[in-house]
């Protein structure tokens, strides 16, 4: 039968909750739900999940990606209301249907809370130099220039601060978390809140 | 209620903090707003053993559905989070309201492991109420603590207003009911104490006084208050097809110890092996009947999503009704892809074909607990297992496809000798050479008998209770010549600190002098004992020393039968006399049999108005 996608929120306390966790919690969700869903093969069976991009913790997201199989036909409505009335705090769904194509993705949108003192002109003119950050990796460090990847989206100010909307890579070769933009500005900025706005195709 | 978003900044120093937020599915609980009282249950360890715990999440349930209190629940912080919490000046917060410990009604700690205590300590301290009981006054909580370790409340008794002796999903919320009314009438602190110690199964610490003769023993322990019970007898429930069952539990988002249903069969044993508190303090055996857990379980398991099922009581292959109820279970579980679990089977009525039936789904490994190695002290210690029973079961097993197994053991037991230790060597060695008695397929990898041996530590309301501890030098000689005594790599050995088993046994038969030693190691930041990155045996000696205690007054002595016993003023129903008459027919290695098999007039069947499982047997105590 059909791979079933389904688009939900992770907000709030659930930016404690590591993508394990996750994965286990959407798991018990999908049994909770009484749907007929589809197993896994072999010596211990589980649901059939497929979540599109993990999120680290500490960051939440407003319209992330999930698939799972249905072994029978249920209409879309009936599977939201099944997953919504099962889901856990800070999990909505936000609509499910037929999944097309792959869950390739390519790019993300996300929104950074930033308190700051930064204007406006300062913080985007730092988008249009070469962005220089550490990245520690098995084979230890290096030094990165980010910006070829980084696209400042918009940056509007708010009390005590900016809120940045910006697109990063989000492919499985090719992933940059926001988290090294944040820390391309040092001192100058502090991050209260990350979340993922969107995910590209 | 508080803002949580002030914690935030904590929690992104922290590891894991998802064990600081509650918030788990299914976790929603009365508003504190509108609550009569508001309860915080507290458990000593980390929230990955604490959120395991059957017992906290029955009784929570119980509070939580009286229609008057609101229940939270606090864990004990891991260093990284305590260190935060001091240096941001947040007292302990509950999960649920992130309001801080004292300003609750009731604060409620579960004791079950003695090398705890010394969290129950640092939450006190950490939530910002006064250590101890008399330092508190009618705006502070009521403190109180439950659980087996509170069959020996001594050493914790400055810190406690009221212990619970015994099952308290009744036992609670008569004392919830007490404080309701103290509140509305404004009775203070003082006399709802009083009042809660003319409740059965409740003991006021501060109502009792203590003196000592110059050897260090008890010289008497009395009331000092007139009207207070000189005896506290423990509370059981009686039927328990009708008790609160929680079906509709949280579940956690990280990955906890028991993290699945856990079903409750029966309470109590049948067997009385001479060491277990266990085994004497939940008597008597009281059952379940298999269509009430049949329900419970699926209701469970549809509400939580689990994809496990633990049958959870203490030798579970003891049910009467054992087989019915895997059958109703495997009636859906399979269906469902649920997995069946019977952690603790005994090596004599065992059944291989049981064990394939439940592991359908997922196999998983195979335990017995033959404790001691030769038949003479297997007869001491009562475990009533013959080496030709456990042989026969391991054979069953192999036979079955597995060709790895684990075996508990003890050392230091009464009466143990060199021989009884090569005795657990060859044991294993005979069990590897049953594999290979005959031809298998175990895929090329031959057979893995895993053998694992704890120090013995003489508990309280055992036949036991007056034996010493070995000391730790006999006991890590004894551990060294059993590893040399190993002569194959199919078995793994594996043993405990012993150590941690000194401290424990310390702490396991004190008295109140201890509560000195606990508020020095909480004034020297000791605690999560019960983690080998921070246990230091040092740091205790260096402690007991600073408060003039001999730890080997406590651990290491030979406590006399005639002696006034720490905690000889509670009753679990079973006698002293039938301890002592164990202990005796223990030093002639006689043993006793099961109470289905004839019973042996242990007393506790006056608790359920001498309803037992050996109804109608032959009462000769």
């Amino acid at each position: 039968m059909a791979d079933i996608r389904v688009c939900f929120t992770k907000l709030g306390k659930l930016k404690y909750i590591s993508h394990l966790d996750l994965q286990r919690a959407i798991h018990r969700m999908l049994v909770r739900s009484g749907l007929p869903i589809a197993y896994s093969e072999g010596f211990n069976p589980h649901p059939r999940l497929n979540i599109a991009l993990p999120l680290s913790i500490y960051q939440e997201g407003e319209r992330e990606l999930f698939d799972f199989r249905l072994t029978e036909e249920i209409p879309d409505d009936v599977i939201v209301e099944r997953l919504q009335s099962n889901a856990f705090p800070g999990m909505e769904i936000v609509s499910a249907c037929v999944a097309v194509g792959k869950l390739a993705t390519q790019r993300a949108l996300w929104r950074i809370e930033l308190e700051t003192e930064m204007t406006i002109a300062e913080f985007k003119s730092a988008f249009e130099g070469e962005m220089i950050v550490t990245k520690r990796s098995k084979s230890g460090e290096k030094q990165v220039d980010i910006a070829p990847r980084t696209t400042l989206v918009s940056a509007e100010a708010v009390e005590n601060g900016i809120i940045a909307r910006v697109e990063l890579p989000a492919a499985g070769n090719d992933y940059l978390n926001p988290s090294y933009v944040v820390a391309f500005f040092g001192d100058k900025v502090k991050a209260l809140r990350t979340v993922r706005e969107n995910i590209i195709f | 209620m508080v803002d949580f978003k002030k914690y935030e900044p904590l929690l992104e120093k922290v590891e894991k903090p998802g064990r600081y937020v509650g918030n788990e599915y299914s976790s929603e609980i009365p508003d504190p707003a509108s609550a009569e009282i508001r309860a915080c249950f507290c458990f000593p360890d980390t929230y990955e053993i604490g959120m395991s715990n059957l017992g906290i999440k029955i009784l929570s349930g119980c509070f939580n559905n009286s229609g008057y209190i609101s229940c939270e629940r606090c864990y004990m912080p891991w260093p990284d989070m305590k260190q935060q919490l001091e240096e941001h000046g947040y007292p302990l917060y509950a999960l649920e309201s992130g309001d801080p410990l004292n300003v609750f009604d009731l604060v409620a700690f579960t004791l079950q492991y003695e090398l705890s205590y010394t969290n129950v300590v640092a939450m006190l301290g950490l939530g910002g109420i006064p250590l101890l009981s008399k330092d508190r006054s009618d705006s502070d909580p009521i403190v109180i603590a439950g659980g087996p370790c509170a069959y020996n409340p001594e050493p914790i008794a400055d810190f406690i207003d009221i212990f619970s002796i015994g099952e308290g999903e009744e036992a609670l919320l008569e004392l919830t009911a007490l404080m309701r009314e103290c509140k509305k009438t404004g009775v203070g602190r003082e006399e709802l104490l009083y009042r809660a110690s003319q409740l059965e199964g409740f003991y006021v610490p501060s109502l009792y006084d203590v003196e000592y003769n110059s050897d260090g023993t008890i010289k008497s322990f009395a009331p000092n208050k007139e009207g207070v019970p000189a005896k506290v007898k423990k509370r059981i429930i009686e039927d328990l097809d009708k008790v609160y069952f929680p079906c509709k539990c949280s579940v956690p988002f990280l990955e906890t110890v028991h993290d699945r249903v856990m079903l409750e069969v029966f309470r109590g044993c049948i067997r009385g092996c001479r060491f277990c508190q266990a085994g004497m303090i939940y008597r008597p055996y009281r059952e379940k009947s298999p269509d009430v857990l049949n329900n419970n379980a699926l209701e469970a398991i549809n509400h939580t999503g689990y994809s496990e099922i633990s049958l959870t009581s203490l030798s579970i292959s003891d049910y009467t009704h054992l087989r019915e109820l895997i059958n109703s279970l495997l009636s859906w579980t399979d269906d469902k892809k649920v997995n069946l679990s019977l952690p603790s089977m005994r090596i004599d009525n065992f059944y291989e074909e049981l064990l394939e039936k439940v592991s359908s789904v997922r196999k998983s490994g195979l335990t017995f607990a033959p404790e001691a190695g030769t038949q003479r002290l297997r007869d001491v210690i009562n475990k009533n297992i013959t080496e030709e029973e456990i042989i026969t079961a391991c054979e069953k097993a192999f036979d079955g496809g597995r060709n790895s197994l684990k075996l508990y053991f003890m050392n230091g037991l009464p009466t143990e000798t060199d021989e009884d230790i090569c005795g657990i060597a060859s044991l294993g060695q005979n069990i590897v050479n049953t594999y290979y008695s005959k031809k298998r397929f175990g895929g090329g990898r031959g057979v893995n008998v895993t053998v694992s041996v704890s120090c013995f530590v003489p508990k309280p309301f055992t036949p036991f209770q007056w034996e010493p501890q070995d000391s730790l030098e006999e006991l890590e000689r004894k551990q060294q010549l059993l590893k040399s005594e190993i002569k194959t790599k199919k078995i793994s050995y594996k043993y405990h600190d012993a150590r941690v088993s000194r401290i424990e046994a310390v702490f396991a038969r004190g008295d109140r002098r201890l509560g000195k030693a606990l508020l020095e190691a909480y004034n020297r930041g000791i605690v999560l004992d019960g983690w080998d990155e921070y246990f230091s045996y040092n740091n205790w000696i260096s402690v007991f020393d600073a408060c003039g205690i001999d730890p080997a007054f406590y651990a290491n002595r030979r406590f006399g039968t005639d002696e006034i016993l720490p905690w000889d003023f509670i009753d679990i129903g079973v006698t002293k006399k039938f301890m002592l008459k164990e202990y005796e027919k223990s030093k002639m290695a006689e043993t006793t049999p099961d109470c289905r098999t004839k019973c042996s007039g242990c007393g506790a069947k006056s608790l359920c108005g001498g309803k037992c499982v050996c109804d109608g047997g032959d009462d000769n105590g």
